[in-house]
Order: C-alpha cells, then structure tokens, then sequence
C-alpha cells in the first residue's frame, strides 16, 4: 500500500479484505472459512505517523490487529512524556482490554508511520461471542498465545543479558 | 469498571440534559401533531426495543421472542376494555360529607384525564402490529447498523461513537426494562388489590400507577393518593386502610424484586428535586406534565451521560 493510497482513506473505516487478515499473529489459528467470517465485523483504519490509536485511561473499546506499519505502546503518558513499553510490529494485537467490554485501556498506543490496522470494536465481539462462539474462542486463544511469546521473549531477553552481566563480572 | 457506577445527577451536565429532553419533547410533539397514530407507534417501538434489550441474547432468542409477542399480544386483548371501562364509573351518591367533595374532585380528575390519555395513547391492533415488525426488524438489523455508523466515522470520533453506540442503548434499554417491569409489578397489585377492597375502577387506577411508576417516589404516591377517591363502600376510611396496607405491599415487593435492577438503573436524583420537577411539569402540562416530566429527564439523562465516555483518573 502506498503513502497516497493511505492518505486517501484515512480517517474513515473502510471494509477488511481477506488479504488483510492473512499475517495477522492471533487470528493464526482460524481456518480460512473462519477468518472470512470474522473479516466482516472488522474494518480497516489508517493511522498518520505520530497519530494516537487510543489513550491510556479511555474506556477500551476496540481492539486492534496493526496489518502494515508500526504502533509504539506507551504507559504513563498522562502524567508526562510516557514510556515506550513495546513496538508492535505488523501482524501484532493492541488493546486488549476491550475484549472484556467492562475496562479502561491500561497503556497508550501511537503510530510510528503510516499504519493500517484491522478494528474490531467490543460491541462487535460481543455479537460475535453470542453468534459464533467457536471463532470468539479461537481469537481468545490467538491473543493468549501471542501474549505468551512476548512474554517468552521478554524472559529470554532478561535471561540472555542476565547471564551476559555475569560473564562479564559486572555482577555476581 | 466504566458500567457499573450508578448513574448519579453529577454525571451529565444540566445545560445538555435539557437540551436533550428540550429536543426529545420538541420531536415528539411534532410527531404528535403530524400524526398521533405514528406517534403511538413510534413511541410503542422504543418502548419495545428497550424491553427487547432484557430478552435472552441467544440460544432462547426465538421461543422468548414468540413468548414475549403472545404476551404482548394476550395483554392488549385484555386492557383493549380499559378505555371503555372508565367512564363508565358514576360517583356514588352516597359519599360521605366528609372527604365526600374530596372524593368527587378526585373522580371528576381521574375519569376524564385517563379517558383522554386512553384515547390519545391506546394503540390500534395495527399499529402495534406495525411496532412489533419496526422492533424485531431494528433489534435484528441493529449490529449492522452499527457497523456501518462506526466504519463512517473518523479515527477521531471513533472512540466516542463506539462507546455511545453501546452504551446509550444499553442504558435506556436497561431502564425500560426495569421500569416496566416494576411498573406492571406495582400496578397488578394495586389495580388487584383495590377490586378486592371493592373500588370503583380498579383497572383506571392500576393503570394510573402503571403510567406514575416512573416518577421515582412521588409517582406511586401520588397515584395511590389519587386512587383513594374512588373508594366505593360506606366507609371510605377503613377502605382507605386496606388500600395504604395493599400499597405497602406493592411497593415492598416491587423493590425486593427490582430494587437492584432500578437502582442500577436509575439515576439517582434527590427526592427534593424529583418533587420540584414534578411540580414544575404539572404546573407546565397538568397532570400528564406530572406523568412525563421525570421519565424524559431521565431518558435525556441516559443519552447525555451515554454520549460521554468515562476517562479513568490519572493516578
């Protein structure tokens, strides 16, 4: 997709296509006929470079599946500059917290270009939960797993550093 | 925890909330004056997709909904008599001399303003027909509906238009349901209890509660008060006894039954300005003024307070 093209539509939600959906982490788990199911109750936004997704403390209403581009999340940016917390890469999920219909977003997200992001409201996944349960569940799982690998990297990455220090005698 | 706070007067402003109700009586007056017949129907729809909101959201949808129309359905049948029925109470000539005048003031207000408001609200068979198709047909299309508002709206306005489009049906739906179902609660064993004290009307004045339920406090109250003029026996004081005992009654169990869903529901406004508000209404549009003022401002209420997303406090 090129700056122009999103330029364009941004602002606006437009419809998901198939494509869209294909390198997206958490819905790896749904087969095709699943992911042509749950592309109608998503859309697509554009986001320009420095743009807020949402805000830390605003009610969660949506969650997000970044298609191209990059998200930083920051936490604490109310209160001031904000800490980079995470940058989600394309396929990657923010603002998980609207899953649970009843929660503020616990961290801020911006975009760091031009970025494209598949939206699906909670109000969305609540019809879907009633409609079809199966594709709810196999979503929950596909965030729960993702969730898992960052944390797993995260471990790995304090392990590796943790045992570099003490190669190195910084600690002991 | 965004939802679960009580709705409270702080929550909306009060320039908005009259806006909001200014608006919502304004439409509904020109509804009104351009066709009472759409009015009904309109306002038996929103009436309808709000009670639609406490129906099962799945397995049960279809048998509830068929159930929920055969009652619908059973009880127009049944309260079709209703605006008949009322004028054809007579005073008795035996009132006492006192609070016999009392007494006939009461009848001489009740009998022609139920016998009007009957009139003007009753609907048709038609037009609750035409209300149940408009209700199921928005309730089933009202997800896409939504979908194609939000995918319309800018990355701006798409945080606050997601949130409104859930919450302000969710709020007035939840107060619908819950005010209705007290209010047939409470007028059942008023209208019940009164034809067993052997009142004249009973129907008039369960209906008369049904239609004063949502005035918090002072509704059925004044309703009740109002029903005591149409005590029949030779001794309206004993009759007025039994009536404040079926009263207590009514009033308990409908807030041991529903007391959390209305508290959940309901704004929570002092009793004082409920009391100014009611006034202010009667003394504007008589004593259908008195009926409408609190249920409008609380409806304008749900909508200003549903528009506005909640941001949590900073730490």
């Amino acid at each position: 997709m090129t700056l122009s093209t999103i330029n364009d539509s941004a602002g606006r939600g437009t419809p998901c296509l198939e494509e869209d959906l294909h390198s997206i982490h958490s819905l790896a788990r749904l087969l095709p006929a699943g992911q042509r199911r749950l592309q109608r109750w998503l859309q697509v936004r554009t986001f320009a470079t420095e743009e807020p997704v949402y805000e830390e403390g605003e009610a969660a209403v949506a969650l997000y599946f970044l298609v191209s581009g990059s998200l930083a999340l920051l936490s604490g940016r109310r209160s001031g500059p904000g800490d980079r917390l995470k940058i989600v890469q394309p396929g990657g999920t923010c603002g998980c917290a609207a899953l649970s219909t009843l929660a503020f977003y616990g961290e801020s997200c911006q975009a760091l270009e031009p970025s494209r992001l598949a939206v699906l409201p909670n109000s969305s996944f609540t019809d879907m939960q009633q409609r079809y349960p199966d594709i709810a569940l196999a979503l929950l799982q596909g965030i729960l797993d993702e969730t898992l690998d960052d944390w797993r990297a995260a471990l790995t990455a304090y392990h590796g550093l943790t045992s570099h220090l003490t190669r190195a005698n910084i600690i002991v | 925890m965004p939802r679960l706070q009580p709705l409270t007067a702080a929550h909306a402003g009060l320039l908005p909330t009259a806006l909001v109700a200014a608006g919502i009586a304004s439409a509904s007056a020109l509804v009104w004056l351009a066709s009472p017949a759409l009015f009904r129907s309109l306002l038996l729809t929103l009436w309808l997709l709000g009670l639609a909101t406490a129906l099962p959201p799945h397995s049960g949808r279809r048998p509830a909904a068929a159930a929920f129309i055969t009652a619908l359905l059973l009880l127009h049948y049944l309260l079709t008599a209703l605006p008949v029925s009322i004028p054809a109470g007579a005073a008795p000539a035996d009132l006492p001399a006192w609070p016999g005048p009392l007494m006939r003031q009461g009848r001489n207000f009740i009998e022609p303003f139920l016998g009007r408001l009957t009139a003007g609200l009753w609907p048709g068979r038609l037009e609750l027909g035409i209300a149940i198709l408009l209700a199921a047909l928005i309730s089933s299309l009202w997800p896409i509906i939504r979908r194609s508002l939000l995918r319309r709206a800018s990355n701006r306005r798409f945080q606050s238009l997601a949130w409104s489009l859930a919450e302000i049906p969710r709020r007035t739906g939840a107060w619908i349901a819950a005010e209705s179902l007290r209010a047939l609660l409470l007028a059942s064993l008023w209208g019940g209890g009164l034809f067993l004290l052997g009142f004249d009307l009973p129907a008039a004045a369960g209906f008369l509660m049904l239609l004063a339920s949502p005035t918090p406090f002072w509704g059925p109250l004044g309703a009740a008060a109002a029903a005591l003029s149409l005590a029949h026996s030779p001794q309206p004081a004993l009759q007025a006894g039994g009536a404040i005992i079926v009263f207590a009654v009514a009033w308990l169990a409908s807030h041991l039954l529903f007391g959390g869903r209305l508290h959940s529901a309901r704004p929570q406004l002092p009793r004082l300005l409920i009391l100014s508000a009611v006034f202010a209404g009667a003394l504007a549009a008589g004593a259908g003024g008195f009926l409408a003022v609190l249920p409008l401002w609380t409806l304008a209420l749900h909508i200003t307070t549903g528009a506005k997303p909640p941001l949590r406090p900073a730490p």
